[in-house]
């Protein structure tokens, strides 16, 4: 044999051998593949992670950005309702008539939970018109807008801190019916239970009368009177929930 | 057409000049009616003058100032009557001027959620009204006027068929004679204030001056009756002998209230329930 034909055949030889060692790589790799059960969730996320990333510091900004908007939008508001308001309650205090008062109630009322808390000034007016146009405005918000207006008027009625007048805590337990307010059942049955101990026991009617801002006037007439509206505050929550 | 149209418009701003003028005086609100909360309230409103001569006339400028002291006075008379009856019955009772508010005169500003909220201001009665000049007799002329009362808790917890909260008078009723000394005390204000109050009383179980008031105003209506026949005071006096009755019984059957009415013999009332 020579040299060239040993060379040749040397080659043949590291050529098989090289096809053999291919041919197991593959039934190697064919065995792994059988082990691994396809791709992991690993091997999705290195390859979608860089994508995901940005997704994510997309959305955050973009949420960051709206809630700034928004704050701002409702600080703009705020500050419109503010410049407006005041010329609306002047003319609502100034009222010459029973109509032209109820028109700047229902204006006011228009300002939604804006209006809430000028509107409950009014109320403690003394008076049978401005008071009177007040509780409509009170009314119609606590129609639109019952989720902002019932916490309001459940605090009023629960408020042992003297800043309200009896007639004023009348006023919101009807505007609790009106606006159906059923979170504020339990309060009513608690002010009415309290009512129900008095009886036309002067030391009693007096104690109790420490709420209101004035104790003068409060009477067993009183009492009547507000344990009437109560049972009609009642009977509206009751009606609706049924 | 256009001379149409143009006659058409003039006929709108006619009407709407028509309809501003003869619109009644507004109903303006009383800013003092919470100042002391415990009184019970004679609210007197502004007076009318029913023309522009009857408003510059001094006499009845003068008339207008008269009024309003004559009602002090007698709310005093009323308080000083109830203390020479008991020593303890106090009537915590004041004039309210409302300035600038004038009700319509028929009374038809006074719904029944404003008289609710008038009693809950303890307002007793409230009068308003229209002074003006007429001739007399003698072809001179003299004052006279057209006075409206509203009892508010009488509107708010009695039917109107049993007892009319609303009168509207007219003075002087009697002709010439007397005319002045009616028209500067009103005779029937006290009377009207008293069923107020005994109604309220009543309500607040205060049975002693409750009988008080409506004995009182019994008196004062029958007096007013004496000037002609008056359908709704003939019913007013009706609601006070009932309401006195009730309050009576009612005073026997409370078991809290150890008062001279427990003495008073049972008797049926009938009719309107307090």
């Amino acid at each position: 044999m020579t040299d060239v034909e040993q060379r040749v055949a040397a080659v043949e030889a590291r050529l098989e051998s090289a096809f053999a060692l291919d041919a197991r790589l593959k039934a190697i790799e064919g065995d792994l593949r059988k082990v691994k059960g396809g791709s992991s969730l690993r091997d999705w996320l290195q390859t979608l992670g860089p994508y995901v990333g940005g997704l994510v510091v997309l959305f955050v900004g973009y949420w960051i950005k709206d809630s700034v908007t928004l704050a701002l939008e409702r600080e703009k508001l705020n500050l419109a309702y503010a410049q407006q308001m005041p010329a609306l309650i002047k003319a609502f205090d100034e009222s010459e008539s029973d109509q032209v008062a109820d028109r700047n109630a229902v204006a006011l009322a228009m300002y939604g939970r804006y209006a809430i808390s000028p509107l409950l000034e009014r109320l403690e007016l003394g008076g049978d018109v401005l008071p009177f146009a007040a509780a409509r405005g009170l009314r119609i918000i606590g129609f639109q807008d019952s989720a902002a207006a019932c916490p309001t008027f459940r605090r009023v009625i629960n408020d042992h801190t003297r800043r309200f007048k009896w007639l004023t805590h009348k006023a919101l337990i009807r505007l609790i019916g009106q606006s159906e307010c059923a979170d504020a059942r339990a309060d009513l049955e608690s002010y009415r239970a309290a009512l129900a101990q008095l009886g036309a026991d002067d030391t009693k009617l007096r104690a109790f009368a420490q709420r209101y801002s004035t104790a003068d006037g409060f009477d067993a007439e009183t009492v009547a009177a507000l344990t009437s509206e109560i049972d009609r505050a009642l009977a509206i929550i009751h009606q609706v929930k049924t | 057409m256009t001379r149409f149209r143009l006659r058409q418009f003039l006929a709108c701003v006619v009407v709407t000049l028509g309809g501003v003028g003869s619109a009644h005086a507004a109903l303006k609100n009383c800013d003092n009616l919470s100042d002391n909360p415990g009184d019970y309230k004679v609210v007197l409103d502004d007076f009318a003058f029913a023309t522009p001569a009857a408003q510059a006339n001094s006499e009845l400028a003068a008339l207008r100032e008269t009024l309003q002291f004559n009602f002090t006075g007698q709310l005093d008379v009323l308080r000083a009557s109830a203390r020479q009856l008991d020593r303890n019955l106090q009537v915590p009772m004041r004039l309210v001027f409302c300035a600038g508010r004038q009700p319509s005169l028929d009374g038809s500003d006074f719904t029944a959620a404003r008289a609710e909220q008038l009693s809950d201001e303890r307002v007793v009665v409230e009068m308003w009204g229209k002074l003006d000049l007429s001739a007399n007799a003698g072809g001179t002329p003299s004052p006279s006027a057209r006075i409206g009362y509203v009892i508010p808790p009488v509107q708010h917890y009695v039917d109107e068929d049993d007892a009319p909260p609303v009168h509207v008078l007219a003075y002087p009723k009697t002709g010439a004679v007397g005319s002045i000394a009616e028209l500067e005390n009103l005779p029937e204000l006290p009377a009207f204030a008293l069923v107020g109050l005994g109604t309220k009383a009543a309500k607040a179980n205060r049975y002693d001056l409750a009988v008080w008031a409506f004995t009182r105003a019994e008196a004062g209506i029958a007096d007013a009756k004496l000037a002609g026949a008056n359908p709704r005071l003939e019913a007013l006096l009706a609601y006070v002998k009932r309401a006195a009755c009730e309050t009576r019984t009612s005073a026997r059957k409370d078991p809290s209230y150890k008062g001279p009415l427990t003495l008073v013999p049972p008797q049926a009332c009938g009719g309107v329930e307090l």
